[in-house]
């Protein structure tokens, strides 16, 4: 019976090292398959690690990362450049001892806000390195562990200095073109050259028509002529636009107020905003046109004048002198009566009172509008 | 001479007193009864100088502008001849053509103007223009003939050529050679 018993238990023990041998083998084979599939994880994460890295050492923008005890945990090419230190020099250092101390304090406070919120900042700032100053536009983000924790914040800086100084010297021409613009005596108006609507006015040329820029912008050419003059002015307006005219003279305008003044228009067409515009420059003529015609009329009755008084005075002198003569040969023939010699002498000194008279009164309207005459030379004229 | 036809009469200063009393011989002896406004010779001297050209009288009618004005008073009155008190007085200018024109209706009539230069010394040109357009369109009404001298160096040619669209024709005597005596 021992001997049955010992077989049995023989038997049991070898059942028992089969079953764990083939256990072993299931086991040794999944641990073989996981340890295949963990160095393929580690592969695919090392290849990963080196795209993100080659990425962040390639970057012109200065990528960091900064530990929870504000030392450096990594800094790429462009940072190191920026430190002017080499790597093993960066890493591991306290953030403070790797800026002037204003941008570190500064820097800190962002830093704590972010790792006490959670949330990232982008901030653009100026600092100092060395005896330089730069633009510097920094993103802070948070990186968290598997539990969510915040371990680290990842910095990302860019050198925006050109960018500063080109958005400054832009602002610079725009502020300088649109004084140019605002303060022009002359009239500016740009127009756009296939709708023929205005785009812009400025002050000057709004005083001129008596609009607002809200009120004149939406307007068009046809709205700032007499109808009768339109054909001709968009004539000139497209002439203009194809570069076969630069100015145009005595163009008439209409005010709001429905009243006509005049200018002259030069014109330059330009590319802006999308299209080609016309922009006109106005110069008001209207006093010039006027003072024209008042020359014109204070020629025209300067020849009326003159013309007057060649007929009321030079020929009536003639005709005077004509009688006398007449009268002094009846005399020299003795064909005379003393009543009519007397009577003809009597008329030709009435004819010359006459022509005086016809001589201050021509005088007064010339002294009229003479405005340059002493009030000795007025009299002396006119009395 | 057309009758019914309105002439302006072109003359140099010397020769328009001659030209006054050529004139006045014409057309009396065309059987017109004349009309004479005169605004620079008066009257007597008018009078005189007919009579001595042998001139009868009984044809002619005088408005005479000058005498009045010159003498400062009313002169003795004339049977054939009213007296305006002054040559720039174009309303009893015009009354006086009027009445007298109106007492020749139904004859031949002439209406002598001597003379549109004399009367400048007076009167504007444009008023001038107007007086002698208000007297041609009584003349054209009446159906009369008119003749208005004018010294053609004595006016502006502009209001020259107002006057010539008041007429029918002009004559400038200077150019026609003068008759033999």
């Amino acid at each position: 019976m021992d001997n049955d018993a010992t077989a049995e238990t023989i038997r049991n023990l070898e059942c028992l090292v089969a079953s764990l041998t083939e256990l072993l083998d299931v086991q040794e084979k999944v641990v073989g398959e996981q340890s295949e599939r963990l160095k393929q994880d580690e592969e695919a994460l090392r290849e990963s690690e080196e795209r993100y890295r080659t990425l962040a050492e390639a970057s012109p923008d200065q990528i960091f990362i900064i530990g929870k005890d504000d030392t450096m945990k990594y800094a790429n090419i462009a940072s190191q450049k920026m430190f002017r230190l080499p790597y093993d020099q960066v890493i591991g250092k306290s953030r403070k001892d790797l800026f002037p101390p204003a941008i570190a304090d500064a820097q800190g406070i962002l830093l704590q806000k972010v790792f006490e919120t959670g949330e990232p900042i982008r901030k653009e700032e100026i600092i100092q390195f060395g005896k330089q100053e730069f633009w510097i536009d920094t993103s802070l983000v948070p990186l968290k562990d598997v539990t969510g924790t915040i371990t680290a914040v990842l910095g990302v800086s860019r050198d925006i200095t050109e960018r500063k100084h080109m958005e400054a010297k832009l602002r610079e021409n725009e502020l300088r073109y649109r004084s140019l613009f605002e303060g022009a005596a002359e009239g500016i108006l740009v127009a756009d050259i296939e709708t023929k609507k205005f785009l812009n006015a400025n002050p000057a040329m709004c005083r001129m028509l008596g609009y607002s820029e809200g009120e004149l912008t939406p307007l068009g050419i046809e709205d700032i002529h007499p109808k009768e003059s339109l054909d001709y002015v968009m004539g000139e307006f497209m002439a203009q636009a194809r570069g076969e005219k630069l100015m145009s003279t005595s163009i008439p305008l209409l005010r709001k107020d429905k009243t006509i003044l005049y200018a002259d228009i030069s014109t330059t067409h330009i590319f802006i905003d999308g299209g080609m515009r016309n922009v006109g420059f106005f110069s008001d003529i209207t006093e010039r046109k006027r003072a024209e015609v008042a020359l014109r009329e204070s020629n025209d009755r300067f020849i009326a004048f003159i013309k007057e008084a060649a007929m009321r005075l030079k020929h009536p002198l003639e005709v005077v002198e004509e009688n006398i003569a007449t009268v002094v040969h009846d005399i020299e023939r003795g064909e005379f009566e003393s009543t009519n010699v007397s009577l003809g002498l009597k008329i030709q000194i009435k004819n010359l009172e006459q022509i005086r008279k016809n001589i201050i009164e021509l005088n007064k309207a010339i002294v009229d509008h003479a405005g340059e005459l002493s009030d000795a030379s007025k009299k002396f004229l006119t009395e | 001479m057309k009758e019914h036809e309105l002439y302006l009469i072109m003359s140099s200063p010397s020769e328009i007193r001659n030209k006054n009393i050529e004139l006045i011989e014409k057309v009396l002896s065309e059987n017109y009864n004349v009309l004479v406004i005169t605004t620079n010779q008066p009257y007597d001297i008018l009078k005189k100088n007919y009579e001595k050209n042998g001139i009868l009288l009984d044809r002619i009618h005088f408005v005479d502008t000058v005498t009045k004005y010159a003498m400062g008073r009313d002169p003795q009155p004339a049977k054939n001849c009213r007296f305006i008190n002054n040559p720039a007085n174009l309303t009893d200018i015009g009354i006086a053509v009027t009445e007298t024109l109106k007492n020749l209706d139904g004859k031949k009539v002439c209406l002598l103007f001597d003379s549109v230069n004399s009367m400048l010394i007076y009167i504007s040109s444009q008023n001038i223009t107007k007086f002698i357009h208000f007297v041609t369109n009584k003349l054209r009404l009446l159906n009369f003939t008119g003749i208005f001298l004018v010294v053609e160096k004595g006016l502006d040619p502009d209001v020259l050529v107002q006057l010539i669209t008041f007429v029918d024709a002009v004559i400038d005597v200077d150019k026609i050679p003068e008759k033999a005596s």
